[in-house]
C-alpha cells in the first residue's frame, strides 16, 4: 500500500507542474518527502529487526530516488562551474552525497540479496542494483542487473518492463541491434506509455540497422504520427531526419520526397539534412544523390547555397574533382553576386585552398609525371581553384595568380603561365609582398624564354616584367641581368631614348661594372654611327668625358675613335677623292668646332698642319703644327714625329730659325720619355738652330732636360761642347767654368775640353786674370798628363795647345842661353860654357817632350829651338875670340872650341833634316815653316796672305 | 691691383684674344686656295754639267765672288735662280737674294747648289753658323758635291783651323778633280805656310786655264820669288793690272821682287802705292819690306 501510495505521491509530484516552486525547492520539497517515508521505513526496519525484505527495498528505493534528486542538484551546480573550473575539479566532491545514498541503496539491496535469497521481489532489488550501476557507469554490472532483474520480475510488472527497455537500450548503445530488438518488441508492444515513442524510435534504427528497412520505416511512420498526436514524446523531429534517411538509403528519394511533401516540410532543407547524416555515415553516393534531389526542391537561394556547400564538402571528400569544381564555381557566382555569409566563404575559401593546393601538389609531383594529359588537367583545374580563390580571399590574391602561374609553368604551359605571373606580380606590387613580386617577375622572365610563347606575348609581357621587376630590385644581382636584357629589348626595338636610360640607370646601379657600361654603349654608339648621328655620338663622348659614365681607358679611346671616324668621314671622303682643299676646310671646321673632342681637333690641328705644308705656307704650318703639340701626347707625337721634322725642317728651310728650333724643341720635349730614333735629330737639330740663333739660354734649356730622355751620351757630350762653344764665342766667360766642370770628369771628355780651356785662360789672360790663367794652364797640362798615362786620344788642336804651353817653358830656357855671355878668363869662361851646355841640355829635354807630344806646330817650333839653340851656340863659340891673348893661343883656342862645337852643328843639321821631314810628310802648317822651308838667300822672308780668307765656291765648275 | 695695371692687363688680354682669333683662318679664307696648289712642285735637279758660270773661264766658273758689281749686275738678270741669288749676295743685297731664295725654293728644294747658295748668303753675312747649317743641308743632299765642302774650308779658315780647312779643301779636290776653287785654296795655304813647290804646281795648273786671274798670277809670282827667283816673279807681277799694285798682298812682293831686281825706285813707288788701310795680318810685314825697300 505504502508502496503504491510513494509511487502515487511521486507521480503527482512529477505530473502537476510546480511553477510556484523553483527547482531547488522543488526537489528539496521531495528530498523532505522522501526522508519523512525513509524515517519511517527505517524505524519499521529497526522495529522488525531488518527482518523485512519489503522494507528493505522501500529503504533502497527511497535511497535510490533521494540519491537521485540529489545527484540532479548537485549536476546542476557541477554544470554551473566554467568549463576550466569543472575541468580542475574533483567531480567525486561534487557527487559526493549523492553517492553515499546510491551506495546506502546499494547494501540495502546486497543485504536484501544476501539475507533473503528468496525474495519474490529479487527483481525490483536486482533492478535497484542496474540502476546503480548505470549512475556508476558500469555498463557491464548494470547489464549484468537488467538480465537478472527482468528474469526475477514478474512477467508483465512494471520493473520487468523497465529491465527490458533499459536492456533493449543498453543493446541499442553497444550496437547489438540484434539483441535489442526482441527486448524493444516485446517492451513496446502496448501503446501506453508516452515513451512509447521514443523507445520505438530506437527499435526503428534497430530494424535498420539489421537492414530490416521497410519495418524500420513502418515504425518510424507510426512513432511520427503518435508523435504528432500529442500523447506521446514528440520525436517528429528525429523522424522527420532519420524516416528521409532511411527512404533514401533504401534507394527510394521519391518516397522520401513525399513524405517530406506529405508533412508540408521543406524537402530541400530536409534532404539536406538527410544528406549531411548520410555523409556523416560515409554513406557518400547516398549523400550525393540526396543533395542533387535536394536542389530540385531548393525554395530559396539560402537553401540552395546549403545544398551545393554540402556538396562541396561531400565531393571533397569523395574525392570527386570535376564535381567539386562544378560546385566551386557555382558558389563563385553565389559570392560574386554577395549571396554567400562568412560561414559559407570559409567553406569556400577553405575547400578551394585545399584542393588547389592538393591538386598543385600532384602536378609538380613525380607520380604524374609519365602521365601528362592528367597532370594537365590536374593543372587546369588546380588554376581555376586558384583564380576563385584570388577572388574569394582578395588579401592573397597574388599569392593565388602565383600558384596557378607556377602550375601551368610547372607543365610547361608557358604562355598560359605568363598572364598569371603577370597578374600576381601587379597584385604583389599592390600589396607589397616584394618576394612574390619578385618570384613572379622572375616567373614571367622565365616563362617568357620557354617554347610556344607566341611573339605578341612577350611583346606584351617582357618588358613591363623587366620594369616591374627593377622597380621593386634596382640592384640586386640579378637585376644586373635584367637591366641588360631589358637594353636590348628596347634596343632592338629601336627605342634609343628608352635604351640610354636604361644605361644611365645602370650606371648609377652598378658604377663599378664597366664592361657592361661599354657594351651598352658600343650598341648605342654604333646604331648612332649607323645613322651619322654625330650628336648623338658628342653627346655620350661629353658624358665620357665629364665623367657622368665611366668607362675603361681603352674603350673611351674606342669611342674617341669613333667620334673621330664619324666626324672625319667626309674628311676622309675628300681625301679618297683627292680634294685636298675641301679636306683642309673640313680640317678647319673640326678644329674650331666648339663640341669636337680633345682627339678631334689634335688630329684636324694636324692635318692643317700638314695640308699647309704641302701648299708652302709655312707660317701656317707652323702656327697649326705648335697647336697639335699641344694637343697631343707623347704617344701621338711618336706617331706623327716624322711630320713634326718635316715641318721643323721647312722652316728651317724658309730660314725660320726660331720657330723650326721651337717645333724640334716641343717635339723633342713630348718624345723625352719615348723610344725613338728620332728623338736624337730632334734634341740636335733644336740645339744647334738654337745657337745658330744664338739663343744660348734656350740650347742650355734643352741640354739640361735632355738628360732625363735616354739619349746617347755621345750626342750629349757633343752638345756640350757645341754650347761650350758658343758660350766662348759669346764670351760668356762666368757660366763656362760650370760647364767645364760639368764635363771635366769624365777622362775621355777631358782631351775635347782643353780647346775651350784654352780658351778661357786666353780670356783670363785679356782680362788681366793671370793667376786663373796660369790656374787654366795648369789644369789643361794635368788633363794631358793623365790623358797620355791613359793612353786617351787627344785631338790634333789639343796637342798643338798643349805644345804651345810647353814651348812657353822652352821659349824661357831659349832665352836664358842667350843671356850667358861668354867671356875670359878662362875659367869664367868655361863655367859660363858650362852653364850654356846645361841650358842646351835642358833646351833638349824640353823640346824633346813637346816633339814627344806630337801636335805640328809643336814639333816645328821645338825643332826651330833646339837648331837655334845649338847653332846659336855653335856660332857663339865659333866667334868668340877671347882678348889680349896671343895668337897661338887665340888659334889654338879656336880650334879646340871648333871640334866641340862640331858634334853640335851635326846635331843641329840633324834636326833640321828631321823638321823638313816632319814637314813637308806632314804638310804641317806652322808659322815656323819659314824657318825650315824659306831660301835663305832671300833677303826677307816672303809672306803670302790669304786673298779674303779663302776663296768660296759657288758652283761645281766644268768638268 | 691698380687701374692702370688693370687696363694693362686688360689690354693684354684683349690683344691675345684679338691675336688668337687672328691667327686661326676662316674657312672661307681657304676659297682662293686650289687642289693643284697641293700638287709637290716640279723640282728642279741639279745638274753637274750646268754647274757653271758661263760666259767666263778659270775660277771664275766657280765663283763670282772676286766680280766687281757691274759684272755681278748681269748676273742679278739672268735665269738661273742660284746665280741670282749669288749675285744678290755678293752685292750685299741680301733681301732681294732672298726673295729670290723664296721664289725658287719650291723647285730647288733638294738642289745642293741652291742650299750651297743659301749658305753663302749666310756666310757673307758673317753668320757663320748659319752658313754653317746650309752647307751641310747641301752636303747631306749630294755628300760628293765640292762648293759646300770647299766652303766648309773657308769657314775653318776664318776660324784659325787651318789644318781643318786644308782637309776640307782637299775633300772638296778629290770630289770635284776638275774643281779650281778647291786647288786654289789649298795652293793659298801651301804658300802662306812656306810649301811654295806645291803650291806652285797647282797655281801653274790654274794659271793655264785663266792665264789672267789676278790671284792666280799673283800666286805664281809669290812661289817665283819664294824661291828667289824675282825676274820670273816680275814676270808674273807685270801681267797684272796697276790697279791690283794697291793690293797689299799683291804691291808688297811687287816691291820686294823690284828691290831683289836691283829696281830700286820702281820698287819705293810701288810700295808707296800699297792701300795701307786694308793690310790687315800684313801690317808687320809691311814694316819689313818698307825697311828692306827703302835700303
Amino acid at each position: 500500500m505504502k508502496i503504491s501510495k510513494f509511487y502515487l505521491f511521486l507521480s503527482i509530484l512529477l505530473l502537476f507542474p510546480l511553477e510556484s516552486f523553483s527547482q531547488n525547492d522543488r526537489r528539496n520539497q521531495l528530498i523532505s518527502v522522501i526522508n519523512e517515508e525513509l524515517n519511517e521505513v527505517s524505524r519499521l526496519n529497526k522495529q522488525t529487526g531488518s527482518r523485512n525484505p519489503r522494507l528493505l527495498l522501500r529503504m533502497a528505493e527511497l535511497l535510490l530516488e533521494k540519491a537521485r534528486i540529489i545527484k540532479d542538484s548537485e549536476n546542476s551546480k557541477f554544470l554551473g562551474l566554467s568549463a576550466k573550473k569543472r575541468r580542475r575539479a574533483n567531480k567525486k566532491k561534487y557527487f559526493r552525497k549523492s553517492r553515499k545514498f546510491f551506495v546506502q541503496a546499494q547494501k540495502a539491496c546486497y543485504y536484501i540479496l544476501k539475507r533473503f535469497p528468496k525474495f519474490r521481489s529479487k527483481g525490483d532489488v536486482y533492478y535497484i542494483l542496474a540502476y546503480n550501476a548505470k549512475e556508476f557507469q558500469q555498463p557491464g554490472r548494470a547489464e549484468k542487473f537488467f538480465v537478472r532483474a527482468l528474469k526475477h520480475a514478474a512477467k508483465k510488472s512494471r520493473t520487468s518492463y523497465r529491465a527490458r527497455l533499459a536492456l533493449a537500450e543498453i543493446f541499442y548503445n553497444k550496437r547489438e541491434y540484434a539483441k535489442a530488438i526482441p527486448l524493444y518488441q516485446k517492451a513496446l508492444t502496448k501503446r501506453d506509455n508516452k515513451w512509447w515513442t521514443k523507445d520505438a524510435y530506437n527499435l526503428a534504427w534497430c530494424y535498420f540497422r539489421t537492414k530490416k528497412k521497410r519495418r524500420a520505416i513502418g515504425i518510424m511512420r507510426d512513432i511520427y504520427r503518435l508523435s504528432k498526436g500529442g500523447k506521446f514524446i514528440d520525436m517528429s523531429f528525429a523522424v522527420e531526419r532519420d524516416l528521409a534517411f532511411f527512404y533514401t538509403d533504401s534507394g527510394n528519394m521519391s518516397e522520401a520526397v513525399k513524405f517530406y511533401r506529405s508533412i508540408g516540410k521543406d524537402i530541400a532543407k530536409n534532404l539536406l539534412k538527410v544528406a549531411k547524416f548520410l555523409q556523416q555515415k560515409g554513406k557518400y553516393s547516398m549523400s550525393e544523390k540526396a543533395l542533387t534531389e535536394a536542389l530540385k526542391y531548393k525554395t530559396d537561394e539560402r537553401s540552395e547555397i546549403d545544398i551545393q556547400v554540402s556538396l562541396l564538402v561531400l565531393y571533397e571528400r569523395f574525392g570527386k574533382i570535376r564535381s567539386h569544381l562544378k560546385v566551386s564555381k557555382t558558389l563563385f557566382s553565389k559570392f560574386k553576386a554577395g549571396s554567400l555569409d562568412d560561414s559559407d566563404k570559409a567553406i569556400l575559401i577553405f575547400h578551394v585552398k585545399k584542393m588547389s593546393a592538393t591538386l598543385q601538389g600532384q602536378v609538380v609531383s613525380k607520380r604524374y609525371r609519365t602521365q601528362k594529359r592528367l597532370r594537365q588537367r590536374k593543372a587546369k583545374r588546380a588554376v581555376a581553384y586558384f583564380k576563385i580563390l584570388a577572388e574569394v580571399e582578395p588579401s592573397t590574391r597574388h599569392l593565388s595568380y602565383f600558384h596557378a602561374a607556377e602550375t601551368f609553368y610547372s607543365i610547361n604551359f608557358f604562355e598560359s603561365a605568363i598572364p598569371l605571373y603577370e597578374t600576381a606580380s601587379q597584385k604583389a606590387k599592390e600589396t607589397g609582398d616584394i618576394k612574390i613580386f619578385n618570384l613572379a617577375t622572375d616567373g614571367i622572365l622565365a616563362a617568357i624564354s620557354g617554347r610556344g610563347v607566341k611573339a605578341s606575348t612577350k611583346e606584351k609581357y617582357l618588358i613591363p616584367a623587366y620594369e616591374s621587376y627593377l622597380e621593386k630590385n634596382p640592384n640586386s644581382a640579378k637585376s644586373s641581368k635584367i637591366y641588360q636584357r631589358l637594353f636590348s629589348v628596347y634596343f632592338d626595338k629601336k627605342n634609343l631614348p628608352k635604351a640610354e636610360a636604361i644605361l644611365l640607370t645602370f650606371r648609377d646601379k652598378y658604377p663599378k661594372n664597366l664592361k657592361v657600361h661599354e657594351a651598352m654603349l658600343g650598341k648605342i654608339m654604333d646604331h648612332y654611327k649607323k645613322n651619322n648621328n654625330r650628336d648623338g655620338i658628342k653627346i655620350w663622348i661629353n658624358r665620357i668625358n665629364n665623367g657622368e659614365i665611366k668607362v675603361s681607358e681603352k674603350y673611351s679611346r674606342k669611342i674617341k675613335r669613333l667620334l673621330l671616324s664619324i666626324q672625319f668621314e667626309n674628311v676622309e671622303k675628300a681625301n679618297a677623292k683627292g680634294d685636298k682643299k675641301r679636306a683642309l676646310k673640313l680640317y678647319l671646321e673640326i678644329y674650331k668646332d666648339r663640341e669636337s673632342t680633345k682627339d678631334a681637333r689634335k688630329n684636324a690641328s694636324y692635318n692643317i698642319a700638314v695640308l699647309f705644308h704641302e701648299l708652302g705656307q709655312i707660317e701656317k704650318s707652323y702656327g697649326w703644327a705648335q697647336r697639335s703639340l699641344g694637343l697631343m701626347s707623347p704617344v701621338d707625337v711618336q706617331k706623327f714625329q716624322t711630320a713634326f721634322l718635316t715641318v721643323a725642317a721647312e722652316l728651317f728651310n724658309k730660314r725660320m730659325f726660331k720657330e723650326s728650333a721651337e717645333i724640334y724643341h716641343r717635339s723633342f720635349e713630348k718624345l723625352c720619355s719615348r723610344k725613338t730614333r728620332n728623338k736624337k735629330i730632334l734634341f740636335k737639330n733644336a740645339i744647334i738652330i738654337y745657337l745658330a740663333e744664338a739663343e744660348i739660354d734656350k740650347a742650355s734649356k734643352v741640354l739640361g732636360a735632355s738628360y732625363k730622355c735616354n739619349l746617347a751620351k755621345k750626342v750629349l757630350i757633343e752638345a756640350e761642347f757645341d754650347l761650350l762653344n758658343a758660350m766662348i764665342t759669346q764670351k760668356n766667360w762666368d757660366t763656362i767654368p760650370g760647364r767645364i766642370s760639368k764635363l771635366e770628369k769624365d777622362l775621355k771628355i777631358q782631351a775635347q775640353l782643353i780647346e775651350p780651356l784654352y780658351k778661357l785662360s786666353i780670356a783670363y789672360r785679356d782680362s788681366g786674370k793671370l793667376d786663373k790663367q796660369i790656374k787654366m794652364n795648369k789644369k789643361i797640362l794635368n788633363y794631358y798628363k793623365s790623358l797620355k798615362r791613359k793612353k786617351v786620344k787627344i785631338p790634333l788642336a789639343a796637342l798643338d795647345i798643349v805644345a804651345g804651353l810647353k814651348l812657353m817653358r822652352l821659349d824661357a830656357d831659349f832665352s836664358k842661353i842667350s843671356k850667358i855671355k861668354l867671356s875670359f878668363p878662362e875659367a869664367r869662361y868655361n863655367s859660363r860654357l858650362k852653364k850654356k851646355f846645361a841650358q842646351l841640355d835642358s833646351i833638349t829635354t824640353k823640346a824633346v817632350a813637346v816633339l814627344e807630344i806630337g801636335s805640328g806646330r809643336g814639333i816645328v817650333k821645338a825643332y826651330r829651338y833646339l837648331i837655334s839653340s845649338y847653332r846659336g851656340l855653335v856660332k857663339e863659340i865659333r866667334e868668340f875670340v877671347p882678348a889680349k891673348k896671343p895668337e897661338a893661343y887665340v888659334k889654338s883656342f879656336r880650334k879646340t872650341m871648333k871640334s866641340i862645337t862640331r858634334p853640335i852643328l851635326k846635331k843641329a843639321n840633324e834636326f833640321n833634316r828631321e823638321a823638313l821631314r816632319h814637314i813637308r810628310s806632314n804638310k804641317i802648317l806652322s808659322p815656323d815653316n819659314v824657318y825650315f822651308l824659306s831660301n835663305r838667300a832671300l833677303p826677307l822672308d816672303i809672306q803670302y796672305s790669304y786673298y779674303q780668307d779663302g776663296l768660296i765656291m759657288d758652283k761645281g765648275g766644268k768638268k | 691691383m691698380n687701374k692702370l695695371t688693370a687696363l694693362i692687363l686688360l689690354a693684354l688680354l684683349i690683344s691675345a684674344c684679338g691675336t688668337a682669333k687672328k691667327n686661326i683662318e676662316s674657312v672661307s679664307e681657304l676659297d682662293k686656295i686650289k687642289n693643284s696648289d697641293f700638287n709637290p712642285k716640279k723640282q728642279i735637279a741639279y745638274n753637274s754639267r750646268q754647274d757653271f758660270y758661263p760666259s767666263v773661264v778659270g775660277l771664275t766658273t766657280e765663283s763670282i765672288a772676286r766680280l766687281g758689281s757691274s759684272r755681278l749686275l748681269a748676273y742679278s738678270n739672268g735665269s738661273d735662280s742660284i746665280s741670282k741669288i749669288a749675285s744678290y749676295c755678293y752685292q750685299r743685297n741680301f733681301n732681294a737674294a732672298f726673295e729670290i731664295v723664296d721664289a725658287a725654293y719650291p723647285t730647288h728644294k733638294k738642289n745642293p747648289a741652291f742650299w750651297n747658295q743659301v749658305g753663302t748668303c749666310f756666310f757673307l753675312q758673317g753668320l757663320t753658323k748659319k752658313a754653317l747649317l746650309y752647307y751641310n743641308k747641301s752636303r747631306d743632299l749630294n755628300s760628293r758635291y765640292a762648293p759646300p765642302l770647299n766652303n766648309l774650308g773657308v769657314i775653318y779658315l776664318l776660324e784659325d783651323k787651318e789644318q781643318k780647312a786644308l782637309l776640307a779643301f782637299q775633300k772638296a779636290a778629290k770630289v770635284k778633280r776638275s774643281g779650281l776653287i778647291p786647288q786654289f785654296n789649298i795652293a793659298q795655304i801651301y804658300l802662306k805656310y812656306g810649301f811654295y813647290r806645291d803650291s806652285e804646281k797647282i797655281f801653274g795648273k790654274i794659271y793655264r786655264k785663266e792665264p789672267s786671274d789676278v790671284d792666280v798670277i799673283n800666286g805664281l809670282a809669290t812661289c817665283k820669288l819664294m824661291r828667289g827667283n824675282s825676274k820670273l816673279a816680275l814676270g808674273f807681277y807685270r801681267k797684272l793690272a796697276k790697279e791690283n799694285y794697291q793690293r797689299p798682298d799683291i804691291g808688297l812682293n811687287y816691291s820686294v821682287a823690284l828691290r831683289m831686281n836691283g829696281e830700286n825706285e820702281k820698287a819705293k813707288q810701288v810700295f808707296e802705292q800699297v792701300d795701307d788701310s786694308k793690310l790687315g795680318k800684313l801690317k808687320p810685314y809691311f814694316f819689313r819690306v818698307k825697311e828692306y825697300v827703302a835700303k
